[in-house]
């Protein structure tokens, strides 16, 4: 951890504990509401107040400078990170996920579907919904589905952590049969039919 | 910060947008790069008009090296850490071919993989 992480975090750590300590005190009468009022009247002086404004800055940037490390921090757990000899290559978990999209779109059976990846210290769990056929067999075909999800991505990505596949089956859609010669006929719309003056 | 080189006649400066150009064409040359990623920085970049900086993130510390971070976006069907591996081997050759710095890293961010079928 850089050192100006760390300084950042324990200047945000002060800060709100002092906060928290001076509430703590007021509710249990430890600070009396006069002796705020005397400090709150002895800041009402220009370089009082201009201090007063300076620590109030500090205090937003730090806590700034603490959401930005903190939304960094979010957005490493959302990837897949290993090292090469040249640096570090991060995976991204939106790109296994357009990945999947693309593996169960070449899939016959499979209408729709909505992979989230979640990667953790265990290893990665991809927990996909699925909109399937009707003439599928379901059992045989999830596990089928599973197994090649797990095979492909583990070949992909080239890593050899643990891979959970859960698929949820959302939906059985009816299979869309080919419309015969007489219902498309009778669909075609001629100009001017029924039209009379 | 600029790099410097030092030549017999004087220094050479070579300003990050270089590397940041080198990077871009070393990247994209790499056969399963489908496009370069997209960084918040070039998003507010291009949104306000802006000069914060490109897509490619360079940095330069005190010893004179240089780390590179690079957003892709891979084609579909291609193994994703070959991709990558090929991409830094390109960027590093093609930096160290043209400006003759210290790559000390460069970091591949893989943010999506494109829809499109494989060539």
């Amino acid at each position: 951890m850089k050192i100006i992480t760390k300084f950042v975090i324990y200047c945000y750590t002060i800060v709100l504990f002092t906060i928290g300590a001076l509430l703590i005190s007021f509710a249990l009468g430890k600070i009396d509401a006069y002796d705020l009022t005397v400090l709150l009247k002895s800041l009402d002086t220009v370089n009082a107040r201009l201090a007063t404004g300076l620590t109030g800055l500090l205090i937003i940037l730090i806590g700034f400078v603490f959401s930005q490390i903190m939304f960094s921090r979010i957005k490493r757990e959302k990837t897949i990170a290993f090292q090469t000899a040249s640096g570090e290559v991060l995976v991204a978990l939106n790109a296994v996920e357009d990945l999947i999209r693309k593996l169960t779109g070449d899939i016959e059976g499979i209408k729709e579907a909505r992979p989230n990846v979640i990667a953790s210290k265990k290893g990665i769990e991809i927990n996909l919904r699925l909109a399937l056929n009707a003439d599928v067999h379901i059992p045989e075909f999830t596990g089928k589905v599973q197994e090649l999800i797990k095979e492909r991505i583990q070949e992909i990505l080239g890593i050899d952590e643990a891979i959970t596949v859960k698929i949820f089956v959302t939906k059985i859609l009816a299979k869309d049969r080919p419309r015969n010669k007489k219902e498309a006929e009778e669909d075609t719309s001629v100009p001017f039919r029924g039209y009379k003056r | 910060m600029d790099q410097n080189v030092k030549s017999e006649l004087g220094t050479i400066r070579i300003h990050k947008k270089v590397i940041s150009s080198i990077t871009t064409n070393a990247a994209k040359e790499v056969d399963g790069v489908a496009d370069l990623g997209y960084s918040l920085k070039s998003f507010v970049s291009k949104l306000f008009g802006l000069n914060l900086g490109g897509i490619i993130d360079v940095n330069i510390d005190n010893n004179n090296e240089v780390t590179i971070s690079v957003p892709i976006i891979v084609s579909y069907g291609y193994n994703l850490p070959e991709v990558a591996a090929k991409v830094q081997e390109n960027v590093r050759k093609m930096i160290e071919k043209s400006t003759e710095l210290n790559i000390k890293q460069i970091d591949v961010n893989i943010q999506a993989v494109e829809k499109e079928a494989k060539k």
